[in-house]
């Protein structure tokens, strides 16, 4: 009752702030309307608005909408985007007008410059922690068998750390992979995952513009403890029909938009397959494996389309949708001792968007989405199906919610909205049926959550040179008759020292709802996404952090410090396998504890030149602890890596002419150390004594004879891990369509980089991934 | 049920698992090698291990060094080594060195009584403590069961003026390749819910619900009442080839620890040798200060059944 009567003081108190701001602006006429690519139609997310007379300006928000108050009068407008040229436009405003701005592509193809994270965002927001990638970026990264991923290239940032080579999962300042909310067009996404981790779900082509948010995270997101990815996929084009078709070793891909009514309507489709399963079986056939199959495949479609009902309103219909499908089948086509594993995973997402200029002051986006995820796997052990042992996970989540961007003065802006969710969790459940016997599993264990949040948020300069960005999230858990109901603060004050450098600190308070489960040691996603429940309370973080930011011509530098204090995190207690059949809930086998991490974040990047890229290194250190986990002792977390450095460079060779036909070479290189992962690891043994009763046994008597002693759990480091990934890419470009050879070469120094160990008898083996692999891939434009 | 001691669809829900671990490698075959390393050798520990128990007449504690993980010698054993047993915090003797790692003391336990024990060597002193469990009073009978076999039915009554754990277990005969192996249950089927599951998997064989691993334990603080009463049949022994007798044992809080620690770390060692998706070793339990191994104790009631 309490925090009930807190949320609704802050409300009040919001709103007064913003009608106090409205009521003594000074008269204005309001210039608003949208941003866009000339050649495509998409809306530029954070391209700015200055009038320079006044000194003042704004900058679009998600969706490319501006709003911006002037005095009545000859006005010039300048509208920037990094990579387009500048527009200046000069009106007579003497009433609230609304522009639709298209700017073009910069032409100075000596001069590259990479859409880095913008100044403003950089340099004079309050907020902090904050990358941005967009899709050009990551196809530029050297990767494993030439499939641009970009997970993997968001571990290439600072204070971002990997789980194991080559797998997706990713920690950000010593957070766990489901302490990151990760968004597609504003769905979150529970599973992105090809292939083990080995791929993400984002096909590359799709996307328009990724931002990872770290430590300072906008009010307008929540329900995670750590950090926010939030990717938008492209709108389609809106003027042309456009495509690209890309083959690699492992899969092939294309995307096709264009306008179904031009400058109306548009759509984008995007799908992805890979040809492992086929390979697969080649290569089986060729060794003669006899009767037993294995194949693994996956896919995914991305389709959207956009529809430009007026000026004012906007509609915009996406689905993302990937699965993965690995069997085994042992036995050819005996009846008896026959055995078939099959196992897959699926994400379905789907969202429909509306955006409405309610008046030049008010902006609005209403969405409603679904996203869905489920796991399956079989086992049989009988040709005819007479024996199946069959075990499925699913999630559905259900949200409609709303964001408003309210500019009531000039360089005033508030952001308010509100988000319900259902959400449905069926974790473990399990069934078996034979000529015997037969049972089915936790189907009580279903959870069904009800969220009701809001948020406000909003920046407010202090002086001249001090800014700060004021917000708070709060609402309500509803889960089994327990309700949790929670204020989340954010804040965070820049303080410009000069023109090119400034200083920020922030804190965000998180909560997190949902908990993933993993029950390994690889990072590899084996996960089962579970609720909070009257017995699992939600988790709560407190994120610090403080950094300076410098931002002379070309460059950026930054230096952060952070420090994230966690409560309630979730994991599974010792001894509990992933595979084991449950009668009880999975709250009766997992544990709740502490968390802590801190560190030093550093970045410098070039975003000019023919040589771009950035070097960063990281800090850290990550622990966690359980009262039942480790004797109750602190022990460091599996995504503990206390150095981290990385490299990214891209040399642009330039271009010529040949033939009518325009060539452009890039060479990119990436360099990653990391210090070595903590596993758990025996290092000694020790003399045992059989169990009271086992004396004589035969029955694992040699298990019973010694043991493993280890101390701590994550008590032994892996070396170092480190590798070189070097790529040479040509395009060739002739009336409008564009020929892309890239030819990479991955941990070209072959380090043997462990990626697990085992021991084998009296002997300890390390298993790496990765060796030396070259590989080529095509790409067409048109 | 034979001599296999397990159930043919509980050992193929088992086989499931393993047909998990074989995903990864399969796709990852053609980009994997395998390099022998070394592991650091960190300093030798010393293990200590004893287990009381007012049954026996005389008290074994074995002593020896830890080695490395991948060494294939012997354990070490510790010489020249002074230990000591106290009861309630005064000395009762001092164990003499018999054999190897071996070091015995005959002396008789005593129910709810202290006990410590203190090894000291080269300069290092390794000690434990442990409380005896105060004697059970049980009802054990047979019932006639399946396949000539037998079913047993245990009542007693939990004291619950204090924590208390139980361990189930029943010793018998199994006859393998033309031979006859005295040794433990190595599955016990019952319908008894109340039982820690950590060792226990759903079954549905002659109407008994459940099928533990070696033991059935019961942990007092979750029982609604002090009545402990149910049926059970051991499965991997038959009473055709030996005489089966059915333990109760309670144990102590250190030993109850370590026996759980080590069951579950033996089934997670069934994947060691494999991709570690689920794979997670974690440390067995010990209440050893300075050292490693256990130092516990229990009591026990047991009861033996022929077949006529």
């Amino acid at each position: 009752m309490v925090l009930k009567h807190h949320i609704r003081f802050i409300v009040i108190a919001f709103f007064s702030i913003a009608i106090f701001f409205h009521s003594t602006a000074q008269p204005t006429v309001t210039v608003s309307g949208y941003v866009s690519d000339a050649a495509t139609g998409e809306r530029l997310a954070g391209a700015t608005v200055f009038l320079p007379e006044h000194k003042k300006g704004t900058a679009c928000n998600d969706y490319g909408f501006f709003s911006l108050g002037v005095p009545p009068g000859k006005v010039t407008l300048v509208f920037r985007f990094v990579g387009f040229e500048p527009l200046h436009k000069t009106l007579n405003v003497q009433t609230d007008k609304l522009l639709n701005i298209k700017l073009e592509t910069r032409n100075i193809v000596k001069e590259v410059e990479v859409k880095a994270t913008p100044k403003e965002d950089f340099l004079l927001s309050p907020a902090m922690g904050t990358h941005r990638l967009n899709a050009q970026q990551v196809e530029r990264i050297p990767a494993v068998l030439g499939e641009p991923d970009l997970l993997k290239a968001i571990q290439l940032l600072p204070g971002v750390s990997f789980a194991t080579e080559g797998s997706t999962g990713f920690s950000v300042r010593g957070g766990s992979p489901d302490q990151t909310l990760i968004h597609l067009d504003g769905v979150p996404v529970y599973n992105v995952n090809h292939l083990w981790g080995f791929m993400s779900a984002f096909n590359n082509d799709a996307i328009k513009d990724t931002r990872l948010y770290k430590g300072n995270l906008p009010a307008r997101f929540g329900g995670r403890l750590g950090s926010v990815l939030d990717v938008s996929m492209k709108e389609g084009n809106l003027h042309k029909q456009t495509g690209t078709f890309s083959l690699s070793p492992i899969a092939g891909r294309f995307i096709l938009e264009g306008p179904v009514v031009k400058e109306k309507v548009s759509f984008m489709v995007s799908a992805r397959k890979t040809w492992l399963d086929a390979l697969l079986l080649a290569a089986q056939k060729l060794e003669g494996q006899g009767e037993q199959v294995l194949t693994y495949g996956f896919w995914d479609i991305n389709a959207k389309t956009n529809w430009v009902v007026n000026p004012r309103n906007r509609v915009y219909l996406s689905f993302y949708t990937g699965r993965d499908a690995y069997n085994m089948e042992d036995g050819g086509t005996r009846l008896k001792d026959y055995t078939r594993f099959s196992y897959n995973w699926q994400n379905l997402t789907s969202v429909l968007r509306w955006n409405r200029i309610f008046s030049p002051v008010l902006f609005a986006n209403f969405s409603a989405y679904n996203s869905r995820f489920r796991q399956m796997y079989l086992n049989e052990f009988d040709r005819k199906g007479g024996e199946v042992y069959k075990g499925y996970n699913n999630l559905n989540d259900w949200t409609t919610k709303a964001d408003f961007d309210w500019y009531p003065a000039a360089e005033k802006t508030f952001r308010l909205g509100y988000e319900f969710s259902i959400q449905q969790f069926s974790p473990e459940i399990i069934s078996y049926r034979s000529d015997s016997s037969s049972f089915k599993l936790n189907t009580d264990v279903f959870t069904r959550n009800f969220i009701a949040e809001i948020y406000a948020e909003t920046e407010l300069n202090i002086t001249d040179k001090t800014k700060s960005a004021i917000g708070f999230r709060a609402g309500n858990l509803s889960t089994g008759g327990k309700n949790y109901w929670s204020v989340r603060p954010r804040a965070s004050v820049r303080y410009l020292f000069s023109e090119q450098v400034s200083g920020k600190v922030s804190w965000s308070r998180m909560k997190q709802f949902l908990h993933q489960l993993q029950n390994t040691t690889l990072g590899i996603p084996t996960e089962l996404w579970v609720s909070s429940t009257k017995k699992i309370k939600p988790g709560t973080s407190d994120l610090f952090s403080a950094g300076v930011f410098w931002n002379p011509k070309n460059y950026q530098f930054s230096t952060e410090v952070f420090y994230t204090n966690m409560k309630d995190v979730v994991q599974y207690r010792e001894g509990t396998l992933a595979a084991k059949e449950r009668g009880d809930s999975w709250e009766d086998y997992v544990e709740q504890g502490r968390g802590t991490s801190y560190g030093l974040e550093l970045m410098a990047e070039k975003t000019t030149g023919s040589l771009t890229g950035w070097i960063t290194y990281t800090l850290s250190k990550s622990t966690r602890q359980f009262t039942e986990i480790n004797f109750g002792r602190t022990f460091p977390y599996t995504y503990d890596r206390r150095h981290q450095l990385n490299i990214n460079a891209n040399w642009n060779l330039g271009e010529k002419q040949k033939k009518g036909k325009t060539i452009t070479k890039d060479f990119s290189a990436t360099f990653s150390y990391a210090s070595g992962k903590y596993i758990t690891l025996a290092e000694q043994e020790y003399q045992a004594i059989p169990l009271p009763l086992m004396e004589g046994s035969r029955y694992n008597a040699e298990w019973f004879a010694r043991r493993s002693l280890i101390n701590s759990v994550n008590n032994y480091q892996m070396p170092d891990f480190h590798h070189l990934n070097l790529s040479y890419r040509i395009e060739r470009q002739n009336a409008g369509k564009s020929y892309i050879w890239n030819f990479s070469v991955y941990n070209v120094y072959n380090r043997l980089n462990p990626w697990y160990y085992y021991k084998k008898g009296d002997q300890m083996k390390q298993i790496t991934l990765f060796p030396v692999i070259p590989s080529i891939s095509f790409t067409y434009r048109w | 049920m034979g001599n296999n001691p397990y159930n043919s669809s509980f050992e193929k829900r088992k086989a499931m698992r393993f047909s998990i671990i074989q995903i990864l490698p399969f796709f990852v075959i053609s980009c994997v090698s395998e390099v022998d390393i070394s592991l650091n050798e960190p300093k030798k520990e010393i293990t200590l291990n004893c287990i009381l128990t007012p049954d026996a007449d005389t008290i074994t504690t074995w002593l020896s060094y830890t080695k490395p993980a991948l060494s294939s010698a012997g354990f070490e054993p510790i010489n020249n080594a002074r230990v000591i047993l106290y009861e309630q915090g005064n000395p009762v003797g001092q164990f003499r060195q018999t054999d190897s790692t071996a070091w015995v003391l005959p002396y008789k336990i005593k129910p709810g009584e202290k006990y410590k024990i203190e090894v000291t060597t080269n300069n290092t002193t390794v000690w434990a403590e442990t409380i005896i469990p105060h004697l059970l009073s049980a009802e054990i009978e047979s019932i006639d069961g399946p396949g000539a076999n037998l079913y047993y039915q245990v009542f007693f009554l939990d004291r619950p003026d204090i924590e208390n754990f139980y361990w189930f277990g029943v010793k018998g005969y199994s006859w393998h390749d033309g031979k006859t192996y005295r040794e433990i249950s190595p599955s016990i089927f019952s319908n008894y819910s109340l039982g820690d599951d950590f060792n226990r998997l759903p079954e549905n064989y002659h109407d008994f619900m459940f099928i533990y691993d070696f033991y059935i334990r019961i942990k007092d603080s979750n029982l609604p009442s002090d009545t402990i009463n149910f049926q059970f049949y051991p499965s991997g022994i038959h009473i055709k080839d030996g005489p089966q007798k059915v333990f109760i044992l309670s144990v102590d809080y250190h030993l109850d620890k370590y026996m759980k620690s080590s069951l579950l770390m033996k089934e997670n060692d069934l994947w060691a040798e494999d991709v570690p998706i689920v794979y997670a070793p974690f440390p067995i339990y010990s209440n050893i200060h300075g050292g490693t191994g256990i130092f516990g104790s229990f009591t026990s009631v047991s009861k033996e059944f022929l077949r006529d």
